[in-house]
């Protein structure tokens, strides 16, 4: 069996112990074995994405200073979803964001990138073999819809 | 007891815990239903329908479920609590935030507790309690239904 990763160690080790505490009757659904071997690669796609909309939301913030305001909570949210799934924050975007020049289509390629990203998280979801990774996963991803709804329908 | 049948009865309890919160939450937003007017407030009564219907439709599938699965569903309480105050439009929406983040728990333990398709619905049903719960009014969270993961 694949050792895994000291991080990925991390993860599993905190969520099953934040599972334990949300009182909905763990000692009997919490399932029975997290088979790290394959939840390793899937955590990591999830954080490097996770980081990448990080970096778009900072960027975008940086060009676009009107849209500070309107993006402080999508950027907080990612920092605590960030906090939570990869405690040692090391993971950080592959690809540099590239910022549209008008705040809109900046602020539209924001909501593009976090649309796709809750549909993302979602199939990792799914696809996690540990059901508190996958309870985190998709508490994300309804994390990102909040905000998404936030941001309203002139946003798209 | 096989390992399919532990699956099972863990699967079971679940859908159970879910069904129960579904039931209130469907008695919940009939209440606020009917302390809401639909002349004066027409968009927050349609948000509340809206709300009440999803909650039959979601209660409905998981006696299904069950059913599939040869259990006996959880009926209904008798009664359950007035969610809070429900007499001024404000009152109604902070009782509807109340009851979908409620949801939002029991949702995301279905994520936990299952597999596939149905991980899949429970995942989306999620989502969809929180942002009905940011339409009510709410403070969006970084992980709706998982808080006590949250850094302290």
């Amino acid at each position: 069996m694949p050792t895994p990763s000291r991080r990925t160690a991390l993860v599993v080790s905190g969520l099953t112990l934040g599972l334990a505490a949300t009182g909905c009757g763990q000692a009997t659904t919490r399932p029975a074995a997290v088979t790290e071997s394959a939840d390793t690669s899937l955590l990591q796609d999830a954080r490097a994405d996770l980081a990448g909309a990080a970096a778009l939301v900072r960027a975008v913030r940086r060009a676009h200073p009107s849209l500070r305001p309107r993006l402080a909570g999508l950027l907080q949210a990612h920092r605590t979803q960030l906090q939570v799934l990869d405690p040692d924050g090391g993971t950080r975007g592959t690809v540099a964001p590239e910022v549209p020049d008008e705040a809109p289509e900046a602020l539209r390629s924001v909501v593009r990138a976090e649309e796709r990203l809750a549909r993302r998280l979602v199939t990792w979801a799914v696809a996690a073999d540990s059901g508190p990774l996958a309870r985190a996963l998709a508490a994300s991803a309804a994390g990102v819809s909040q905000q998404l709804a936030t941001l309203g329908a002139e946003a798209r | 007891m096989s390992g399919t049948d532990l699956a099972s009865d863990r699967l079971a309890d679940a859908l159970q815990r879910v069904l129960a919160t579904e039931h209130a939450a469907v008695w919940a937003f009939g209440s606020l239903g009917a302390a809401t007017s639909q002349s004066a407030t027409p968009e927050l009564f349609a948000r509340v329908g809206r709300a009440w219907e999803e909650h039959r439709g979601r209660r409905d599938r998981l006696h299904g479920l069950l059913l599939e699965l040869g259990r006996e569903p959880v009926g209904s309480e008798a009664a359950y609590t007035v969610p809070s105050p429900i007499g001024r439009p404000d009152d109604v929406e902070r009782a509807a935030v109340r009851v979908e983040r409620a949801g939002t728990q029991a949702w995301a333990f279905l994520v936990a507790s299952t597999t596939g398709g149905t991980r899949r619905w429970a995942a989306g049903v999620l989502t969809e309690l929180a942002v009905s719960a940011v339409r009510f009014g709410a403070e969006p969270e970084p992980m709706p239904g998982a808080g006590d993961l949250l850094p302290r």
